[in-house]
């Protein structure tokens, strides 16, 4: 520690700096700043609408019905003996939770060239305050879950949450990790090649029929195991139905593969990240 | 004893020309493997910043000068942190802010009061920060009465008086100010401008002002830098920068030697071959600032006959050839003599110059016993002006909005007001 004065910088500019090197302290500095984008993020969403804050929960609740019709009705794909919208409603709140923190932190570099031109910031508070608001989304989505569940209890619904759901803030973390350091990688790549923004609808289209969202993993056909094996979200979802219905498995092993290989999935997307906030502001 | 607040050592900033695309990928895979490329000098470099050092004393008022591609914007860039330098360093003592925008991340959908939060933290400032200047922010900005109003329902004036207030209220030790940033009506302008100087005079705070603005930055600063290039080519007391701008914007006028155009019309018999602009003193200057005392010299060539009854005219153009003012000697009853061969000077000096910041054209006419003698058609040269100080009061006005400044008597009639 040099004590003197004049070295006694408080900020330094230099060309590089490792993309190992994470400035936490300075992220802490700006929580404020976190909190006032997560409104941002959810207040203009029902501003002007006639049903408010319903649309939070009115968009899970169309996607369930449309499921509902479509695989459950047409495709008749079984639901392990559940009604189709308890079956379906958990998977679909944590797929919204992934999706929508996944999406927004992807964009970060190229929804935000403005922002990030004029001013500065830890460019890493746009992904976090994004999965903050995604999350808020999740819990009121979860709110109408278990409105729906203690609904189909009393009707008679036989179903068995358990013990499990002790697990689920784990289950949620592990969520975070995976949408964030996937989104953040994207979003690291999209500064430079642009191509990866126009597969990414495309590309979590494709994650979600890959992962047990609207079927069980007991219907999987042999040759298409490998799918749900290799995909990491797999036994997540299989775990979080199975902590709220008691129906599926849960894969002690395999959800302790897919904790590790999130970890470092969201290392590798901080690495990533880090070192396209330094160059983004030349290259997108 | 100052004490050092910005080091900047060795800064350079480059950029690499051309379209960053697959090509880029297939570099990139190849310098990943250790091809040596970086070897070989890469011709589609481009430096706008280099070998720039220099130090700023905690206190100083610094303002940065140098024409459009001179590096100023990149300075500003990697000094607010948006951009990181190629080489070189800077060290900073205290907290920085940079107003390089107003309004930055305000959303349309949110009332006056949230984008008061929103924009004040995305600057840097802490909540409590915020709260505690908030009065003065809505006091500052005049839209009290609609701060609970979504800011897409404010008219731009309003919006821009809000954006500003927030950046003008931020509290760091060292600030960075564009300013561009004086924004608004007339007279939320000058109260921009008056904020700008209580901010920067304000005790022991570090500003470094950017502008084109050579009357602005005399009045806001005590020191200066001068780019040009992207190289710092001076740093020292503002009156040596500001000087040193003037002077080196010479490049405008046209040095075409007039006395062989071909582009004229007219008997020829007093020709004009020579043109360029001075100030009072003496010196030959390529800048004029509005408000100025300006010389127009002109030499004109007389023919074999000595030539009584010269008439000189001169008029200015803006970029659309619109004719912007014409002054004929005549008008002002003034002839000119000329002995045959001679070559005569002729001075007009313009005082208060009229005309605001842009690029005019210079045209002129010459008339011998009121017949036409010579007419460049492409007009003697071309005027670079940057705003100066017209009224004598360092407000600016409106000066993008007009070319022409005037000067009026201002009286209250005693007699008609009962």
């Amino acid at each position: 520690m040099n004590l003197d004065p004049k070295e006694n910088w408080s900020l330094t500019i230099f060309p590089k700096s490792s993309p190992f090197h994470f400035k936490f302290k300075e992220f802490w500095q700006y929580r404020d700043l976190i909190i006032l984008f997560v409104k941002r993020e959810l207040v203009p969403t029902y501003k002007q609408t006639v049903l408010g804050p319903l649309w939070f929960i009115m968009q899970p609740l169309l996607t369930t019905l449309v499921y509902s019709i479509i695989f459950g009705a047409i495709a008749r794909i079984p639901t392990d003996g559940l009604p189709q919208l308890l079956f379906y409603l958990p998977g679909i709140i944590l797929w919204n939770f992934f999706n929508s923190a996944f999406m927004k932190s992807s964009g970060t570099f190229l929804a935000n060239v403005h922002i990030f031109g004029k001013v500065y910031f830890p460019r890493l508070i746009l992904p976090i305050s994004g999965l903050l608001s995604s999350f808020v989304n999740f819990l009121i989505q979860l709110v109408l879950l278990i409105i729906i569940m203690v609904g189909y209890y009393i009707s008679g619904t036989k179903f068995s949450p358990g013990i499990h759901l002790l697990l689920c803030p784990v289950l949620l973390l592990m969520v975070s990790f995976y949408s964030l350091g996937l989104g953040m990688i994207v979003s690291a790549f999209t500064t430079k090649y642009k191509d990866l923004s126009h597969f990414l609808a495309f590309g979590s289209q494709l994650l979600m029929y890959a992962t047990p969202i609207i079927y069980p993993t007991s219907i999987v056909p042999a040759q298409f195991k490998w799918v749900s094996f290799f995909n990491p979200l797999s036994p997540i979802f299989e775990a979080f139905r199975y902590s709220f219905l008691g129906v599926g498995e849960l894969l002690a092993t395999r959800l302790l593969v897919s904790f590790l290989v999130g970890l470092a999935i969201f290392y590798i997307g901080l690495v990533f990240f880090n070192e396209a906030e330094r160059t983004s502001i030349d290259t997108v | 004893m100052s004490e050092v607040a910005i080091k900047v050592e060795n800064l350079g900033k480059s950029y690499r020309l051309g379209s960053i695309g697959s090509k880029s990928l297939v570099d990139d895979f190849l310098n990943l493997f250790g091809s040596k490329q970086k070897d070989k000098p890469d011709e589609n470099l481009i430096w706008a910043l280099s070998e720039v050092g220099f130090e700023i004393n905690k206190g100083d008022a610094v303002g940065i000068v140098g024409k459009n591609g001179a590096g100023k914007s990149t300075l500003l860039k990697i000094l607010s942190r948006t951009t990181a330098p190629t080489t070189g360093s800077i060290k900073i003592k205290g907290k920085i802010a940079s107003l390089l925008e107003v309004g930055t991340g305000f959303h349309p959908e949110l009332s006056g009061r949230e984008n008061i939060f929103l924009n004040g933290a995305i600057m840097g400032m802490s909540k409590s920060e915020i709260k505690r200047n908030f009065d003065a922010i809505v006091e500052f900005s005049g839209v009290s009465k609609f701060i609970d109003t979504p800011v897409k329902r404010y008219s731009s004036g309003m919006y821009v008086r809000l954006a500003f207030a927030v950046a003008a209220h931020l509290e760091s030790e060292i600030m960075i100010i564009d300013e561009v940033l004086a924004v608004g009506d007339i007279d939320f302008q000058k109260k921009c401008i008056g904020k700008m100087k209580e901010v920067s005079s304000s005790e022991g705070r570090t500003v470094l002002f950017v502008s084109h603005n050579m009357a602005s930055v005399k009045a806001l600063c005590n020191r200066g830098l001068f780019l040009e290039g992207g190289k710092l080519r001076l740093s020292g007391s503002i009156e040596e920068i500001t000087e040193a701008y003037t002077v080196a914007n010479k490049g405008l006028v046209e040095t075409t030697a007039l006395a062989f155009r071909e582009d004229r019309t007219g008997s020829g018999k007093v020709k004009l071959v020579d043109f360029y602009v001075e100030d009072v003193v003496g010196n030959q200057i390529e800048t004029i600032l509005t408000g100025e005392d300006i010389v127009f010299c002109f030499s004109l060539q007389n023919g074999p006959e000595k030539s009584r009854n010269i008439d000189f005219g001169l008029n200015f153009f803006d970029p659309d050839d619109g004719n912007m003012g014409v002054l004929y000697s005549s008008y002002q009853n003034v002839f000119f003599e000329a002995e045959p061969n001679e070559l005569l000077y002729i001075k007009v000096v313009v005082p208060n110059f009229p005309f605001t910041i842009g690029t005019y054209k210079v045209g002129t006419r010459i008339l011998v016993n009121s017949e036409e003698s010579d007419w460049l058609l492409g007009g003697a040269g071309f005027i670079q002006v940057e705003n100066g100080d017209f009224y004598g009061t360092g407000n600016i006005g409106f000066s993008h909005t007009h070319m022409t400044n005037f000067l009026g008597r201002w009286h209250i009639n005693q007699e008609q007001k009962k």
